[in-house]
């Protein structure tokens, strides 16, 4: 029967995957940006190595003139990227913290020359607009004592141009690593659909291999190779079911037809003892003839399923029994709708009642529902079945080892296998347990409206 | 309106040799004219030639499919069919039945019960030829209940099945087309059994009351079916076919 498919690892999977790529791009991605940003560094700002001289040349000028050379030489310096102002006075107000980001400091100090080292003594430097995203600081500021107390100050911006570049190569690399992430969503779906629909289909196979519908045969080259392998192997296992059942009706139908014969010449037996048993056995083949094709034919699957009451049904089997003299009992509600196969239900829960009539005595039989789910109990007082025998009592052709108290007719041993095949085939089961004070409780549950949509028929 | 009585004249199409000469014989004996065919194309010769209450038709025959061959005599004559069939698969009743066939036996069948069938089949096709409520109907609606009588099934008015045995749902159809009269043990068991009851024979009574137990709020208080003091029962409610 199908288990559950292992469905949630599915989109899992292609989670991870998603996100371990698009981290793996963005890790590239990221390691091309600094490589990028720390060229700039490089070539920019203060570790260019123009601009130590050039602030150390504008101070040192500075230093030296005054009046109009100076306000010329202020025209002269002063550009985009390059503020020089002198204030009269060292400012008063508190300046950021001393921070030299680019070694401005370390480098003027090698440039100035020794005679100007006053020009270095209150060396301030700091730097603004330094923001995480930026690479470094925008702007270095440099403030210097001139002589005769006045103050020199040149502000070194980066290129407002740059940063907006930097910004949108940001924004593109979140924007790619959507649209990646968006991809690789399509492109791994397209590999996992299929493998999905494989698994699914597999298991329809498993199920129903004569009514499973094919697979469509897409996707990539070797999805596409096991799709088509699955449905070769699918028209093989069908073809094999379809002989066996077609042999198995073969040999039915010749067999029935000849006990027909049989059967119409014993009307014509004159002892009425000779001719009731000659019917009994005739009726027996016939039995263990169904039983084969039963379970040959699983057609359980084929009888649409229907609002049937249960509890009619079960109590008509224990009446069916009791009438043929056997012990059978019923207990259960007058009425019990549910949904399911009724030929098929009749022949699982008789099944039940016929084994442990047969090895048990006796069947008292108990019907009861609880929240949705429908419990068909059969126990008996027989000597019960050994725990380790409770599973190989299902397998087709097992009997449980135990004799049959009235050496009676040999069983054919399907009649479990075909039962339990029944009520999975309605999303219930089959349990056996020990009845206390001896004997063996058979229980039958299903859902009582749970059975799953019925499997089309062959056209 | 007098004609002499003569006995049902029945066909009977099977590709089985021994089956063939055995049912002729038997059901000579049993009251009936009988014709044989082995396949499709004597049946239809012989069908071109006399006239038959009734066709006896195999499912699977040598020269062509019994369903197909059920639905063409369908399409072109009124007479009753009775399907045989060695197929033992549920869905082969309802086919058959679907296709128009009347009733339906698998083999082997109890020769008794053929006849009795046969015997029934025809007592339906008389009583809707003589007027009855009957003619063309495909169920039996009374009290809540649908009794439909190609699939053989009974279902309550919200479509839940409530299963009948064989036996339970020859009695409910008796008696429900006899609705609202009272029918004695020996009618409803010579059209069951083509015979009258023995003696020490319990089984209609077992019949009824697993039925009560099946279609009455409370059996032991039958309002639908009820014991007459006479002799014999009455179905209560009037009855609707469709």
């Amino acid at each position: 029967m199908s288990a559950a498919l292992p469905a949630p690892h599915r989109p899992r999977t292609l989670l991870w995957l998603a996100l371990a790529l698009v981290l793996f791009v963005y890790l590239i991605q990221s390691a091309a940006v600094w490589t990028f940003a720390l060229r700039r560094g490089e070539e920019g700002l203060g570790t260019r190595a123009v601009i130590p001289d050039q602030i150390a040349a504008v101070l040192v000028a500075l230093s030296e003139t005054g009046g109009p050379e100076r306000t010329l030489l202020l025209r002269a310096v002063n550009g985009p990227g390059f503020h020089v102002k002198v204030l009269p006075s060292w400012p008063d107000a508190e300046l950021p913290p001393y921070s030299d980001w680019y070694f401005i400091g370390t480098n003027l100090a090698r440039i100035i020359p020794p005679e100007k080292a006053e020009l270095l003594a209150g060396l301030h430097i700091w730097n603004e607009r330094a923001s995480g995203l930026g690479f470094g600081p925008a702007e270095l500021w440099v403030l210097a004592r001139l002589p005769g107390g006045e103050a020199a100050q040149i502000v070194v911006s980066d290129s407002v141009v740059g940063r907006t570049a930097l910004l949108w190569t940001v924004a593109g690399l979140g924007g790619a690593g959507v649209l990646l992430l968006v991809l690789a969503m399509i492109g791994l779906q397209r590999v996992f659909a299929p493998l999905g629909e494989i698994a699914a289909a597999a298991e329809r196979i498993g199920a129903a291999p004569e009514t499973a519908p094919t697979l469509p045969e897409r996707g990539i080259g070797e999805l596409r190779a096991v799709a088509s392998a699955m449905n070769r192997m699918q028209q093989r296992l069908a073809q094999f079911i379809r002989e066996r059942t077609n042999m198995l009706a073969g040999i039915s139908h010749d067999v029935r037809t000849l006990l027909t014969r049989l059967r119409l010449r014993l009307e014509y037996l004159p002892d009425p003892a000779m001719r009731g048993k000659c019917v009994a056995d005739i009726d027996y083949v016939i039995r263990l003839l169904d039983q084969h094709l039963d379970f040959a034919r699983a057609d359980a699957a084929r009888e649409p399923p229907t609002r049937v009451d249960l509890a009619p049904l079960v109590r008509d089997l224990c009446e069916d029994a009791a009438e043929r003299g056997e012990a059978a009992r019923f207990a259960g509600p007058e009425s019990l709708p549910i949904e399911g196969r009724p030929d098929a239900l009749k022949r699982a829960i008789g099944n039940l009642i016929d084994n442990a009539i047969a090895y048990g005595g006796t069947a008292e039989v108990t019907l009861d529902a609880e929240a949705g789910l429908v419990r068909v109990s059969v126990a008996d007082r027989g000597q019960g079945i050994p725990v380790a025998e409770r599973e190989t009592v299902f397998e087709p052709f097992r009997r449980a080892t135990l004799e049959r108290p009235d050496g009676a007719a040999p069983r054919v041993g399907l009649g479990l296998a075909i039962a339990r095949a029944i009520l999975r085939g309605h999303g219930g089961d089959i349990a056996i347990a020990d009845r206390p004070g001896g004997g063996t409780i058979v229980t039958a549950s299903l859902p009582a409206f749970g059975i799953a949509a019925p499997l089309e028929r062959p056209a | 309106m007098t004609s002499p009585p003569r006995l049902p004249h029945l066909l009977v199409v099977d590709d089985d040799a021994e089956v063939r000469d055995l049912l002729g014989s038997y059901l000579g004996e049993h009251g009936f004219t009988v014709d044989l065919a082995a396949g499709l194309g004597e049946a239809r010769r012989i069908m071109a030639a006399r006239r038959h209450d009734l066709f006896i038709l195999d499912l699977s025959l040598l020269d062509g499919d019994g369903v197909v061959f059920c639905r063409e005599l369908r399409r072109t004559r009124n007479e009753p069919i009775v399907m045989l069939s060695g197929r033992s698969d549920p869905i082969d009743r309802i086919l058959g039945i679907e296709g128009g066939a009347d009733d339906y036996l698998t083999k082997p069948f109890h020769p008794r019960e053929l006849v009795a069938r046969l015997r029934a089949v025809l007592r339906r096709v008389e009583s809707a030829a003589a007027g009855g409520t009957a003619a063309g109907r495909r169920a039996l609606r009374f009290a809540g209940w649908r009794l439909d009588l190609l699939r053989r099934e009974l279902r309550r008015a919200d479509g839940t099945l409530v299963p009948l045995s064989d036996a339970e749902f020859d009695v409910l159809a008796v008696l429900a087309e006899r609705a609202q009269r009272v029918v004695s043990r020996d009618e409803i068991f010579s059209e069951l059994h083509g015979r009258r009851p023995d003696a020490e024979d319990r089984s209609l009574d077992l019949r009824i009351s697993r039925l009560r137990h099946k279609i009455e709020a409370d059996p032991r208080q039958p309002r639908l079916v009820k014991t007459v003091r006479t002799g014999g029962f009455l179905f209560t409610e009037p009855v609707e076919a469709e």
